[in-house]
């Protein structure tokens, strides 16, 4: 019997061992990522047979558990995807945000203060100083656009860097998921079913939660204790004691971005954002490729919509010196690439036919061998031609020469480069055309009551600027001689009917006596007239953008409204998934986390378990030496 | 329910950093003034905001427009008014000048006087703004508009209008051209010019003529020829225009006015056999031309004949009218440039009434209630300190303490 109860007492020491030692693990690893608390488990061995029936044999450890549940593990892994993806999607937003926060830094005041100063050539338009203004109010417009470009540029860079630090993160995760599954699957061997390797469990659940931050990544338990690892796509990341790499490349078809891809053998498979669903990658791509592209596209069809209307409006204009205006303005012109890919020789042209219908979204043409489709990227609309040219939303795309192979692609970014390209051409502040360049007049000896009214200029004509004679036959009929007119003969004069010839177009109202002479003239000397400035002052207002309801002006409100927005639902969409996944781990955690609390009080009972079993030893010793003084006498 | 010890720490130590950052943003806000740091803050606000500053900014604009318009009109009142007024002082001298009882240097000195008139109407016409450009011609404004000329002053300018937009879709003609002011003004009465014939040897001198019945006239050119024979003398009318005969045969009554189609001259003094007077509407007579014709006549020598003195009568007549009409369109030209200064003190209250509520609106939007503000401030500090002396005492309970 003694020595049942020395086994017995021993093995009760050594469950107490057992015990204390898993507390004191738990108690060093409290703050452990993803550890989950473990417990021994202990049981009794199978009892001795006596006659008298069963005795007991004491304790024995079983096993060492974890106390850890598979659901909430997967619970919290995808709403850290989420989360982690929201949440790199606001940091981005908000940098974007914060770019056009500042309303003195934004556009919108270069823009104001530009008009200003053209408005200010209309109030004095011969007055040198206000001209010089004016260019310098121009330069600081083309040095914001530009400027904001750039910012969005650099944010478009770091995006890039910032994508390649994490598929490298992602690599060298699922490489390390590789190996603990390989030790996993040594170990599992050799504990067998019901002694898990606990600790590289945990470890490798660590692992797991760090690839979902990165991206979006499901788990597979295999029965041989391994994971195999699946992108939201459903690529294999990891697969047994294998893992395959991510690499980031440039896309073939927009050079100056990287994509993510999965590399099998020697080829890199192009990933779509839909299989990077989850992560911070998700959100580095849809900020690149949907908000910072939006921004860009905006800014820049801002900047081509301003040269375009301001420049053909001064071209219609007279400078100081007399010369028919130039272009005041160059912007960036559409961008077109060419597939790397493509196997055939066209090569595409395009051109802007139209500022006001532009959009913001990027193009796809591809030609399948029958026809060309063209992709609008933003909301996938095709449109398919069997030839070209053709002018699609303000666009004229045109074959330029060669000929397509079936799959040849080109990427069209009408505006991208809009405003990284806008500058001033205007130099000299003479050559601000401020005025028309013709004017009209009558004869001092008009006897008849017409006037004629200042006339203005809608096209370029060789002859706009000849001398042109409207002479009344009678109060009904006129007679016209000038260059370029034809010299009509008995027109029928009807008041407020517009007169056009050589580009310009004049009224004549009032009652006007036979012999009465109107005479349409180079405006020459014309320093102080000041009707083009003013024209090229109300491009201010003018609805130029969105298909003539938006002015320059609206346009960038509705851009940093849009941006404001974004940034907003991100934000609120961080902040919810933030909230699940605390909630995630506020779950996991009451039940797999350690509570030093709880584990003091276990070592009270570990510790009293054990000097009990050690008080059933010093019984069982006094027992034996019992015997022992009875076997001496 | 279990409570882990990280969870116990982080949860805790979550809201305190929580709460620092709602604490910043309201410190951030009172440190700027600003309700909305960013557009995320409130895009729909801030895309208005920016809507209201642009509106803002063009009513700066209008205003500022407004002020040169008011500058450059006033201007040309001063002008004009100036230049009334040395019409008007031409057309007393005149009075003086038809006088029969002065001597040749009465009528010198009175010529000199006009001469002066003349060079100061020329350099009004001629002012110039702050900018250095002529007023009055047109687009042409570093060009002098008008220049003197053997027969008076030729324009050189053109009939452009300078404009500018003084409120959303007003724009504002700012100059007049000098043509319309001072050179394309009406001849003899407005309607009609009586010349008389160059070769006219009687002593016949005209009123100028009025229209009695503008319902009856024609706008025809007429010719009104007298014949003396027998010591009766008669006249005819003809129309020039039509080519008909009017009246035939009439006898002339001196100082009874001759009256047909409308109009009515009256004739004084005795007329020679076929002496004639001739109507002609719709002449022009430059009001530098007037003042040079009638000093030019002024200084020429006085024959005592009846016929000269007809023709230096006649003369005056013709001055006086023109000079009449050329003071009528600058007073005319006055009233429309008064009318354009009148609408822009209405535009500008109009427009800087809409500048405050833009103004308004743009502080509604975007800027900070500070008592709010504070009052949040306030609150959440006291919320952070009381977090922060709770995660204290959670974290430093712990059973260990005991064992």
């Amino acid at each position: 019997m003694a020595t049942s109860i020395f086994g017995i007492a021993t093995s009760g020491l050594h469950a107490a061992q057992a015990g204390l030692a898993t507390t004191s693990h738990n108690i060093a690893n409290v703050h452990t990522a993803a550890f989950s608390r473990q417990q021994a488990v202990q049981s009794t061995p199978l009892p001795a047979y006596t006659g008298s029936g069963f005795f007991g044999a004491g304790v024995s450890v079983a096993t060492v558990r974890r106390v850890y549940s598979e659901f909430l593990e997967v619970e919290l892994r995808a709403s850290l995807a989420r989360s982690a993806a929201a949440r790199e999607l606001r940091t981005q937003l908000r940098a974007l945000d914060d770019l056009l926060a500042d309303p003195a830094a934004g556009l919108a005041p270069a823009l104001g203060e530009f008009f200003a100063a053209a408005n200010a050539v209309a109030a004095h338009p011969a007055d040198a100083a206000s001209r010089q203004a004016m260019l310098s109010a121009a330069g600081a417009l083309a040095a914001r656009f530009q400027a904001l470009d750039a910012r969005f540029e650099a944010q478009r860079e770091a995006i890039g860097r910032q994508l390649g630090d994490a598929v490298a993160a992602v690599n060298a995760y699922a490489s390390r998921i590789a190996d603990l599954n390989q030790r996993i699957l040594y170990a599992s061997a050799q504990g067998g079913a019901t002694r898990a390797p606990n600790d590289l469990l945990d470890q490798r659940d660590a692992l797991l939660r760090e690839l979902n931050r990165e991206v979006g990544a499901r788990a597979l338990a295999q029965s041989d204790g391994t994971v195999n690892v699946f992108l939201s796509g459903g690529q294999a990341l990891v697969v047994g004691t294998r893992a395959y790499a991510l690499a980031t490349a440039r896309d073939p078809e927009s050079p100056q971005d990287f994509v993510v891809g999965i590399r099998t053998g020697d080829s890199l498979l192009r990933l779509r954002a839909d299989d990077l669903a989850g992560g911070r990658i998700e959100g580095l791509l849809q900020a690149r490729d949907v908000d910072l592209a939006h921004a860009r596209n905006a800014l820049g069809r801002i900047a081509i919509a301003l040269a375009a209307r301001f420049n053909d409006q001064h071209r219609l204009g007279q400078d100081l010196e007399g010369q028919l205006g130039a272009s005041f303005f160059s912007a960036g012109a559409p961008a077109l690439t060419a597939s790397s890919l493509n196997t055939g020789s066209a090569e595409l042209a395009v051109s802007i036919a139209d500022p006001s219908a532009l959009g913001t979204s990027p193009y796809r043409m591809r030609w399948d061998g029958t026809s060309w489709n063209l992709t609008r990227l933003s909301d996938g609309t095709t449109r398919s031609f069997a030839m070209l040219p053709q002018t699609v939303d303000g666009l004229t795309i045109s074959l330029s020469g060669g000929s397509p192979q079936p799959g040849d692609a080109f990427r069209i970014e009408p505006s991208a480069a809009g405003a990284a390209g806008f500058s001033v051409l205007v130099r000299e502040p003479a050559r601000i055309a401020a005025a028309a360049p013709i004017r009209t007049g009558s004869a001092a000896t008009n006897s008849g009551g017409a006037r004629i009214s200042a006339g203005t200029v809608n096209g370029l004509d060789p002859n706009l600027r000849e001398t042109v004679t409207i002479t009344f036959t009678g109060p009904n009929t006129y007679d016209v001689t000038g260059t370029g007119t034809g010299n009509p003969t008995g027109l029928s004069y009807t008041p407020g009917e517009p007169i056009s010839f050589n580009g310009w177009t004049v009224t004549i109202t009032g009652t006007p006596a036979a012999g009465d002479t109107f005479t349409v003239r180079a405006n020459t000397g014309g320093v102080a007239d000041n009707r083009n400035a003013l024209a090229l002052a109300a491009l201010q207002t003018a609805r130029v953008l969105e298909g003539g309801t938006a002015s320059l002006g609206e346009a960038y409100s509705m851009l940093v409204g849009a941006v404001g927005s974004h940034t907003r639902e991100a934000i609120l969409a961080s902040e919810a998934f933030e909230r699940l996944a605390d909630e995630a781990v506020r779950a996991q955690q009451e039940l797999s986390g350690v509570n030093l609390d709880e584990e003091a009080a276990n070592l009270l009972r570990y510790q009293q378990a054990y000097q009990a079993s050690g008080k059933a030893l010093a019984v069982a010793q006094r027992l034996f030496e019992t015997l022992l003084e009875l076997g001496g006498r | 329910m279990r409570v882990s010890t990280p969870i116990l720490y982080s949860a805790g130590a979550d809201r305190i950093v929580r709460q620092q950052a709602e604490w910043l943003r309201t410190q951030q806000q009172l440190a700027s003034g600003r309700r909305m740091l960013a557009p995320s803050d409130d895009p729909v606000a801030s895309a208005q905001a920016l809507r209201v500053g642009q509106s803002h900014g063009l009513g700066a604009q209008y205003a500022a427009n407004q002020a040169a318009a008011e500058r450059a009109l006033s201007l040309a009142e001063s002008s004009l008014a100036e230049a009334g007024d040395t019409i008007q002082g031409a057309r007393v001298l005149l009075v003086q000048a038809a006088n029969g009882t002065l001597t040749e240097a009465d009528r010198r000195a009175i010529a000199l006087d006009l001469r002066a008139r003349f060079g100061h109407l020329i350099a009004l016409a001629n002012a110039r703004d702050a900018d250095g450009q002529y007023l009055f011609s047109g687009y042409q404004g570093a060009r002098e508009p008008f220049v003197p000329t053997a027969a008076g002053a030729q324009y050189q300018g053109d009939e452009g209008e300078r404009l500018l937009a003084v409120a959303g879709g007003r724009m504002l003609a700012v100059s007049v051209s000098g043509a319309e002011i001072f050179e394309r003004v009406p001849a003899g009465n407005g309607r009609f010019v009586v010349v008389p014939g160059t070769g006219n040897r009687g002593s016949a001198t005209h009123d100028g003529g009025t229209v009695e019945d503008a319902a009856a006239w024609t706008g025809h050119r007429y010719r009104v020829q007298f014949s003396v024979f027998g010591g009766a003398t008669t006249y005819d009318v003809h129309d020039l225009t039509a080519g008909t005969t009017v009246a035939s045969g009439r006898p002339y009554v001196p100082g009874q006015p001759i009256a047909f189609d409308g109009v009515a001259v009256a004739v004084n003094g005795a007329p020679a056999d076929g002496d004639l007077f001739e109507l002609e509407p719709g002449a022009v007579k430059s009001a530098f031309d007037a003042l040079h014709e009638v000093a030019a006549l002024l200084e020429a020598p006085l024959a005592s004949d009846g016929a000269a003195r007809a023709r230096f009568a006649n003369g005056i007549t013709a001055a006086m009218q023109s000079l009449e009409q050329a003071q009528a369109r600058v007073l005319e030209v006055r009233a429309r440039v008064g009318a354009s200064l009148a609408e822009l003190e209405s535009l500008q209250a109009l427009v800087s009434a809409g500048m405050l509520q833009d103004a308004s609106e743009l502080s509604r939007l975007a800027d900070l209630d500070y008592a709010e503000a504070a009052s949040r401030f306030a609150a959440q500090q006291r919320a952070l300190e009381a977090a922060q002396r709770s995660y204290v005492r959670v974290a430093s309970l712990s059973l260990f303490d005991f064992i």
